[in-house]
């Protein structure tokens, strides 16, 4: 198959696999979540090139696989529909201090995570000192600290 | 979609109900669908498995191959003939299927002995009154490969499989 069009559909397999995998799986990255991209790495880049290991090959998969990621970019900023199409939408799992737990477990995020990124960020130490917590489009939480924690 | 957008106090931000639930149904159909095309690949859907076995056997002519393969993935064609009374038999494959693939290996080796037009013929060698050939090759294009194995004089026996890219 020609180089691009195996960059065309390891691109399109890759982003539905992950966009299916939901936005949490590699927002934070452990040591198993780094050795995981090594391996999908190397298993799509033979895909992609096969035996062909000459620089005509390897510019153009990189120079397609850039322009697709472009297209997707543009496509996101087209309309908010497309941009939730693309990368999802921000979630709130904690509002006004409540924590909405069947949303937590939807998003595969646990209150310990949450309480994480509000130390992290806010040095906050308890539920209450938490306005709202966000899993953004990104997988990473946002936290906004109640007014009594400001 | 939901269009909805809600203000609390100082957070604003997009809240779209409907399109999230939609995004949790799609991605568990997904999950479905790539545990379902882990499944098929072990069971040998994509070739090397269980799935993808297959044996023909017509009169004395036994083809062993498998049904699917994948482009670039080394493969054999096992073919066995039986009852044979001769030092030699003979068996032509189409020049249109040697056209379609890499030969990679052939055993036992120096069987090819002519491209004769359309079709390539074979001596192989009968021990024992039985006789069997290998060939290992990788096939060139996607879609459906098919050839007519003939043995001797015997109606040709056909195999087909379904190549993967």
């Amino acid at each position: 198959m020609n180089p691009v069009l195996r960059a065309v559909v390891m691109y399109a397999f890759l982003w539905i696999v992950f966009r299916i995998s939901g936005r949490r799986t590699l927002a934070e990255i452990t040591t198993f979540d780094c050795i995981l991209l090594l391996i999908i790495g190397d298993a799509a880049q033979q895909a992609l090139i096969g035996d062909d290991f000459s620089i005509v090959t390897a510019a153009m998969v990189i120079v397609t696989l850039v322009l697709l990621d472009l297209l997707m970019g543009r496509l996101a900023i087209t309309g908010s529909t497309m941009r939730r199409i693309v990368d999802s939408a921000p979630v709130i799992v904690i509002e006004k201090g409540r924590v909405l737990k069947d949303v937590l477990r939807r998003e595969g995020v646990d209150l310990e995570e949450v309480m994480a990124a509000a130390r992290e960020a806010h040095g906050l130490q308890s539920l209450d000192d938490i306005k709202y917590a966000i899993v953004e489009r990104h997988g990473g939480i946002s936290i906004v600290p109640s007014d009594d924690a400001k | 979609v939901s269009r909805q957008k809600k203000r609390d106090d100082d957070l604003t931000i997009d809240r779209p109900e409907r399109f999230l639930q939609h995004e949790r149904a799609v991605q568990k159909a997904g999950v479905v669908f790539l545990t379902v095309f882990v499944v098929a690949g072990v069971a040998g859907l994509f070739g090397n498995g269980p799935l993808a076995d297959a044996t023909i056997a017509s009169g004395g002519t036994t083809l062993r191959y498998e049904r699917f393969t994948r482009q670039t993935f080394r493969t054999e064609l096992d073919i066995s003939i039986a009852s044979v009374n001769a030092p030699t038999v003979a068996l032509t494959l189409p020049r249109t299927f040697l056209d379609r693939i890499d030969m990679l290996d052939l055993r036992p080796a120096d069987t090819l002995k002519r491209m004769d037009g359309d079709f390539a013929t074979f001596e192989v060698p009968v021990l024992n009154g039985a006789a069997s050939v290998v060939l290992y090759y990788e096939p060139k294009e996607t879609g459906i490969l098919e050839a007519d194995v003939s043995v001797g004089g015997a109606p040709p026996v056909h195999f087909r499989q379904f190549v993967f890219f």
